[in-house]
């Protein structure tokens, strides 16, 4: 038995690879560097982030058809469908971590220890997103949480961070169960844990595992698909297994919120495509009607709910339910069109959700109870730039043209039209009406309510003026410019090609 | 009579309904995470069963796994277990509701 | 067949030995001055009037896990000792890469302090 590993092979890994050295570099800084910690980690973080995504698109231009490189038995993948979603993380890790430095002063963190954290829950999802095996799956899911429940808790001195750490520690780590616990299932009715050879079996190719024994069958496979979802609609804070949500928003340090709130979705949804769509696609008439349940209780449970809140972070946290549901309703469309536009959704929803939460930062930094949203209270006349921005936000995210956000949202709902379920994309649209409740009542506050008396202008840093400005001017080119709608296209060719 | 796959099956599956039911109703987090780690070996228990039965070694190797990434998880929730400590007296999952959730 | 189990044995037989050597050594050669404060359970330190309700220090912990992570890694070990002379250079370089790994979590706990006791 030797291995021969190419240079592709390489190649394949070398984004994560990269991030992961970058968080042990970042690690060693923290034993050893004194002075300028936070500056230095900071340089270092991005320097390595940059650099991923230099690796991520080289390997797009190089994987034009699907990649795989070390063929069937392949653990990992570097197809283009895995490189748009390392476009999305990394986008989203350094747009947090761009956001994160006055925090980490004024908190007094460890700027290495809290940085590479960061970083290693990256390297977790970047992987997650690349797995072609459950095991894979499972060790990404478990690195990237790993780092974030520490990252919940690591205000030490915040009870509530503290709360939120533990609390997403004891549900996520339940979950898990369940998601492992699916992938035995899923194995003993298989014979693999490899996502290709499991299409392979459950698409009736003859000479077979699958042909040969007769434990499987569908009992297993039913329990299995039924656990899976169970585990990774919790990981997507998909309602019922959403309570958890907005108590670790709420608590999180606000970038760790603002990282998490994005990219741990856009780090689950390839992985669950791939399992669903991809391993399980022969198997769909089992598994659609899970996710119709789930994706029309979570549109309408997230929405309505979200009207109640008077915290910016726990009105966030349930308008991400909400779009996960919406994402949720182009993935259970199963067809290329969904996959395009889940794709399409989170290089949007990094922009936007990242930008709203540096807001709610921005606010709280200023030592006021900046997470209330009482306190945007007439914010135009107090910063006409933050007000503006939250706007653009505020109307992305309930999806009015022509920001990004309502091509995001058009996408996944024509998916669910083109493959019948109109039902769908009409609970959609009613529950997206439901949403302009609270999205516009922050807007309102912001434009039209007079600012009370005595109260300050409001300063955002440089590094989050640049991060705001930017990801408003992505939320308005990501939408009108139809070549990053064409390059999620493209990638989901590499990922659709492979099951015909 | 030697037990055959399905014995293995039945039994991993009555230890993860224990398991999860201990989850449910125990408020004592150290218990509820023994729970966890009960789960976890339930399954750890059909990958073997699952492995043996149709020879392969993929099973295995996700037990390995498994029981590093549960080595992880357990050394990150006593670490969050013993940081709260450090604020409060006691600790019972029905009082972490700092926040209305 | 019985034969392989020989050198099991052999093991055995040598880690035995080994124990009753340094045991006994220090049996005979060690010297022997009985008090009454050296018999009693605990050697050192205050009396045992009543059960400790103090509770232990966050040190204990915090070695406790150091001790658990590396502890378990060794488990990684087992399936590569298996199949490393098929793996050749290949093998030696994927646990090299695995053991600089650690290193770095191994000095970043040293660093900071995490393995002085006081």
């Amino acid at each position: 038995m030797t291995i021969h590993l190419t240079a592709a092979d390489y190649g394949a890994v070398l984004p994560i690879m990269i991030v992961l050295g970058g968080a042990l570099c970042l690690l060693l800084t923290d034993a050893f560097v004194k002075v300028h910690e936070t500056e230095i980690a900071t340089g270092i973080s991005l320097a390595t982030l940059l650099l991923a995504f230099a690796a991520s698109a080289h390997l797009w231009a190089v994987n034009a058809g699907p990649a795989f490189p070390q063929g069937a038995g392949a653990m990992i993948t570097g197809d283009r469908f895995g490189q748009f979603f390392n476009f999305a993380l990394l986008l989203s890790s350094a747009l947090a971590i761009l956001i994160a430095p006055p925090y980490i002063r004024t908190s007094h963190f460890d700027a290495g220890e809290f940085l590479s954290l960061i970083l290693f829950a990256t390297a977790g999802m970047m992987l997650m997103a690349a797995s072609l095996n459950l095991m894979v799956i499972f060790l990404s899911i478990e690195l990237l949480s790993l780092a974030l429940y520490i990252l919940s808790g690591f205000d030490r001195n915040r009870p509530r961070s503290q709360e939120a750490g533990f609390k997403y520690f004891l549900l996520s780590s339940f979950a898990s169960a369940f998601l492992i616990y699916g992938m035995a299932l899923i194995y003993g009715a298989t014979g693999s844990t490899n996502l290709i050879r499991i299409v392979n079996v459950l698409g009736g190719h003859a000479g077979t595992v699958a042909s040969t024994h007769t434990v499987l069958s569908s009992p297993f496979v039913l329990i299995g698909i039924a656990l899976m979802a169970v585990g990774f609609a919790f990981k997507l804070s998909i309602v019922p297994f959403h309570m958890w949500t907005p108590d670790v928003y709420q608590g999180a340090p606000t970038p760790v919120t603002a990282f998490m709130s994005v990219a741990t979705k856009a780090a689950v949804f390839p992985a669950f495509l791939r399992v669903f769509n991809l391993a399980l696609g022969a198997e769909s008439h089992r598994w659609f009607g899970i996710l119709w349940a789930l994706a029309i209780v979570t549109m309408i449970v997230g929405n309505v709910l979200a009207l109640s809140q008077s915290s910016m972070k726990r009105l966030l946290a349930y308008s991400g339910i909400a779009h996960a549901g919406y994402v949720l309703v182009a993935m259970s469309a199963n067809n290329r069109l969904g996959a395009t536009a889940v794709a399409f959704y989170f290089i949007v929803y990094a922009f936007m959700n990242i930008g709203a939460f540096a807001l709610v930062l921005v606010l709280e930094s200023r030592g006021e109870a900046g997470d209330e949203i009482a306190t945007y209270r007439g914010l135009f006349a107090r910063s006409p730039l933050l007000a503006v921005a939250t706007g653009v936000f505020m109307f992305s995210l309930a999806g009015f043209p022509p920001t990004a956000g309502f091509f995001a949202k058009y996408y996944a709902f024509a998916a669910a039209v083109q493959a019948g379920h109109t039902e769908l994309a009409i609970i959609g649209v009613i529950t997206s009406v439901i949403s302009l409740g609270y999205y516009l009542r922050v807007v309102v506050l912001m434009f039209m309510q007079p600012v009370e008396a005595g109260a300050e202008q409001v300063r955002a840093g440089p590094l989050s003026d640049f991060m705001l400005t930017a990801s408003v001017a992505g939320l308005f080119v990501v939408g009108l410019v139809p070549w990053f709608y064409n390059l999620a296209v493209q990638a989901v060719q590499s990922f659709f090609h492979f099951t015909t | 009579m030697t037990p055959d796959a399905s014995s293995y099956l039945i039994i991993s599956a009555i230890l993860f309904t224990l398991g999860t039911v201990g989850v449910l109703v125990r408020r004592d987090p150290l218990i509820i995470f023994m729970c966890i780690e009960l789960m976890l070996n339930s399954v750890n228990l059909t990958f073997v069963a699952f492995s043996h039965y149709l020879s392969s070694a993929d099973g295995l190797i996700f037990v390995f796994m498994i029981m590093t990434v549960a080595a992880a998880e357990v050394v990150v929730g006593l670490a969050l277990i013993v940081s709260i400590f450090r604020t409060r007296e006691d600790i019972d999952v029905d009082q972490l509701d700092e926040m209305h959730g | 067949m019985l034969k392989e189990y020989v050198y099991v044995l052999i093991l055995f037989v040598l880690a035995a030995g080994l124990t009753f050597t340094l045991l006994g050594l220090t049996f005979i050669l060690g010297p022997r001055r009985p008090t009454a404060q050296k018999l009693a359970p605990y050697e050192s330190g205050m009396r045992d009037i009543e059960p400790p309700s103090r509770r232990f220090p966050i040190k204990f912990y915090v070695v406790a896990m150091l001790f658990l992570l590396f502890d378990i890694e060794a488990i990684s070990f087992f399936p590569w000792a298996v199949v490393l002379r098929r793996l050749h250079f290949f093998g030696f370089m994927e646990i090299f890469v695995f053991v600089m790994v650690l290193l770095v979590g191994y000095v970043y706990a040293w660093q900071k302090g995490a393995l002085d006791w006081h």
